[in-house]
């Protein structure tokens, strides 16, 4: 955390992981290819494929409408992620939204 | 509002024509009716429309974490109104959500089973709202739907069919705008029918593999479908567009911090002329009692004892009113959640989430509600580290400490421009009382609540521009919890405290310091001085340290009445001048920058409060074990509170501020 202060203030370090998922999201394919939450750019609208998260977790995402098969949009993802689910906005820690399997459909 | 007036008498049943010409039932008992909903869906709103009671409300999620109890009288019949915290689903993720669920299953312990549900939901966020909603009709009890906030669907571009929706969902719907108690007449009279309606038909699909999320919310898309238009395609949120801002990496903090530094120096320049003129106007009061009375114990203890202590700490009312009135702006304006979000990586590293940030945050306000607001936190061992600390953030009741000790020790000169030295000094105390909070969590977190922290999901509020019926609500009852304090427990302490300092006399024509040394009040000083010595404090403010501990703004009144006794029956002059001309023994400044620099920092640490431990006890599990908790955390405060003040003391020493003022 410390040694990694650009990612902490600038929001690139947890993410890194999940950095070939962008690409591949952004491709051709993009429709069929799965990829983190966190990975997805600002606007983009996907679907929910997994929850890979602690079951605690899992339940509350569902019953605040991220479960599998969701359409949720990514309204802003610079610091965690904002999405846009129901109508409303949820605010998630990059870790949580890393653990979100998504495929991403037309914005 | 005409609209909505017609559609709301014109409300049916699923298979009824025309409402049922049934007159109401009248039980012998109270008809026992519980609101449930998402958080902020605006149950509490409603609960004070139906009841006309007061109870707090805000834009954020987490407001009513007890549940709350009130009645109101309808044909005939008392009904009594249970107002529950919130929760996304009957499957509960922290203590709040626990709480409704066992009274929605009849399980809680001093709660009658409940006649009528009561379903609250948002119109605005109609979608997910229906989730919880569906679950509560598939238990198959009496329920009233309440579509609230009916208000603000034009300009979310919704419409909703009202009828549509109570066919497809099979239950009354009431729509509401419970802020303007629209449609409150026709959910009383719906609520005093719905032990008789029939109940909402629940289909095997329903009940069998409840909590398969996908196909309820597969159902609750076709409901959409069947009664919700949109105009057009979804247009860009203004909020997004603050929402960039608030909550960016960068700016999002840069922000937080310009807020509250704002806030802090609006506490000293926007208040102290409203404390000036209370302070003139007691200074005027005491005038007129002195005039009017002969001199002798009476006029004493009315003039020193009542006014002089109790007044001192009803001075800082403005002070006290504007914190709370900031706060109220951020809680109402829907920022809490933001701050909480952008907050969440700076506490993460000391084993709290940004949950943990809006309790530590009321804090500033008072730790008796803060330490309540941390149920709404899921996981136990994160939930018990901000009890241990959300004392350490600065309450209303340090306030009149800081302002008594900045205004006698730290210039005004300006900084910056638009900061004074004083506003930021005071700044710095709430910063250090957080920097503690974080750094004493971070022990806990690896020490006793090991754990793992869970990951932040939350919700985020719509912006509202704050009400002003509501923050005037907001910030007389806190106020007035306050002024009650002073009326009762600084009154009565005040009065001893007199009458300590006042007896027994050695002499009747004693100096005022003589007397005050001998007396009572003397000789408990002068037996904690060994303990304050070494702060560079005499035995006065250690009197002063041990009076407050009962409740910390003590330590004003008491001071104020032992000047008041050395100032005999004269003109009194501000406290705070007092302290800066006082002399010890020898002739010396009795306090210097530096000590009272560390007398600062003490009362940043110390946890002077019974009520805060009380709650403490109650929280972290009552019994053995929660006085436990108390205990440790009476006992880490002190430590740590007497430990910086000796070293803010010995630095300031150092650094040559152990001349006056």
């Amino acid at each position: 955390m410390i040694l990694n202060w650009r990612g902490w203030i600038f929001g690139r370090g947890a993410a890194v992981a999940s950095d070939r998922c962008v690409a591949d999201c952004t491709a051709l394919d993009c429709a069929v290819a799965e990829c983190s939450l966190a990975a997805c750019a600002n606007g983009a609208r996907a679907t929910v494929r997994h929850l890979r998260c602690p079951q605690p977790e899992a339940a509350r995402l569902r019953a605040l409408g991220v479960y599998e098969g969701a359409s949720v949009g990514v309204v802003d993802r610079r610091n965690g992620v904002l999405l846009d689910v129901c109508g409303s906005r949820l605010a998630l820690d990059i870790g949580i939204a890393a653990s979100i399997v998504v495929v991403l459909t037309a914005a | 509002m005409t609209a909505l007036a017609t559609r709301d008498m014109a409300w049916r049943p699923a298979g009824h024509a025309a409402p049922p010409a049934a007159p109401p039932v009248v039980p012998a008992q109270p008809l026992r009716v519980a609101l449930v909903g998402n958080p902020n869906c605006g149950k509490s709103t409603l609960f004070n429309a139906l009841t006309g009671r007061r109870e707090k409300v805000a834009n954020f999620p987490g407001v009513t974490v007890e549940r709350v109890e009130g009645r109101y009288e309808h044909g005939g019949a008392t009904v009594m109104v249970l107002d529950l915290p919130g929760t996304y689903s009957l499957s509960p993720d922290a203590p709040d959500e626990a709480l409704t669920l066992d009274v929605v299953h009849g399980r809680h312990a001093g709660t009658a089973a409940v006649d009528v549900f009561v379903v609250v939901l948002d119109a605005e966020n109609l979608e997910r709202n229906l989730y919880l909603a569906t679950e509560v009709l598939e238990l198959g009890r009496p329920t009233v739907i309440v579509l609230n906030r009916m208000d603000r669907l034009a300009a979310a571009g919704m419409k909703i069919d009202v009828f549509e929706l109570i066919d497809a969902l099979g239950a009354v719907v009431v729509p509401t705008v419970a802020s303007t108690r629209a449609g409150i007449d026709r959910l009383r009279h719906v609520i005093a029918r719905a032990p008789g309606l029939p109940l909402a038909p629940v289909p095997p699909a329903r009940v069998a593999g409840a909590g398969d999320a996908e196909r309820r919310y597969g159902n609750i898309a076709a409901v959409m479908r069947r009664a919700v238009t949109r105009d057009g395609a979804a247009r860009p949120r203004l909020s997004d567009r603050v929402d960039a801002v608030l909550l960016h990496r960068v700016w999002g903090p840069v922000v937080f911090v310009a807020v509250m530094a704002i806030a802090f120096q609006a506490l000293f320049t926007v208040a102290a002329p409203v404390a000036a003129l209370l302070q003139s106007a007691l200074g005027a009061v005491a005038s007129v009692v002195r005039a009017a009375m002969p001199a002798g114990e009476l006029r004493s203890l009315l003039v020193d004892g009542v006014i002089g202590g109790v007044g001192s700490v009803i001075v800082f009312v403005p002070q006290i009113a504007l914190l709370f009135l900031c706060i109220g702006v951020l809680e109402d304006s829907g920022y809490l959640s933001r701050a909480a979000f952008v907050m969440d990586r700076f506490v993460r590293p000391f084993g709290l989430q940004g949950k943990s940030f809006i309790p530590l945050l009321s804090g500033f306000a008072c730790a008796v509600p803060a330490i309540l607001a941390t149920r709404t936190i899921p996981q136990t061992r994160e939930r018990l580290a901000t009890i241990m600390v959300v004392p350490l953030m600065s309450c209303s009741a340090r306030l009149p400490v800081y302002a008594l000790l900045i205004a006698a020790f730290v210039p005004p000169a300006t900084v910056a421009g638009a900061f004074t030295l004083q506003g930021v000094a005071l700044l710095a105390m709430y910063l250090l009382g957080t920097v503690a909070a974080l750094a004493s969590a971070a022990v806990f977190r690896r020490t006793l609540l090991r754990g793992a922290t869970r990951a932040l999901i939350l919700e985020m509020p719509p912006y509202a521009v704050p009400t002003p019926r509501v923050l005037f609500a907001t910030v007389s009852q806190r106020v007035g919890v306050f002024v009650r304090r002073a009326g009762t427990v600084i009154f009565a302490i005040s009065v001893l405290l007199w009458a300590l300092g006042r007896y027994p006399r050695p002499h009747e024509h004693a100096a005022p310091e003589v007397q005050l040394a001998e007396s009572s009040l003397g000789r408990v000083g002068r037996a904690v001085e060994p303990a304050v010595r070494p702060l560079g404090l005499d035995w006065k403010v250690g009197v002063a340290m041990v009076a407050s501990f009962a409740a910390r703004e003590v330590f004003v009144s008491t001071m104020a009445t032992m000047y008041g006794v050395e100032s005999g029956d004269g003109a009194r002059p501000a406290l705070a001048a007092r302290l800066r001309a006082a002399k010890d023994a020898a002739g010396r400044p009795a306090y210097t920058i530096a000590a009272a620099l560390g007398l600062l920092a003490f009362y940043v640490f110390a946890l002077m409060c019974t009520s805060t431990l009380a709650v403490t006890v109650r929280e972290t599990g009552g019994g053995w074990r929660g006085a436990g908790w108390a205990a440790l955390q009476f006992s880490y405060m002190l430590a740590l509170a007497w430990g910086c003040g000796f070293l803010v003391y010995r630095a300031g020493l150092a650094l040559g501020l152990g001349v006056a003022a």
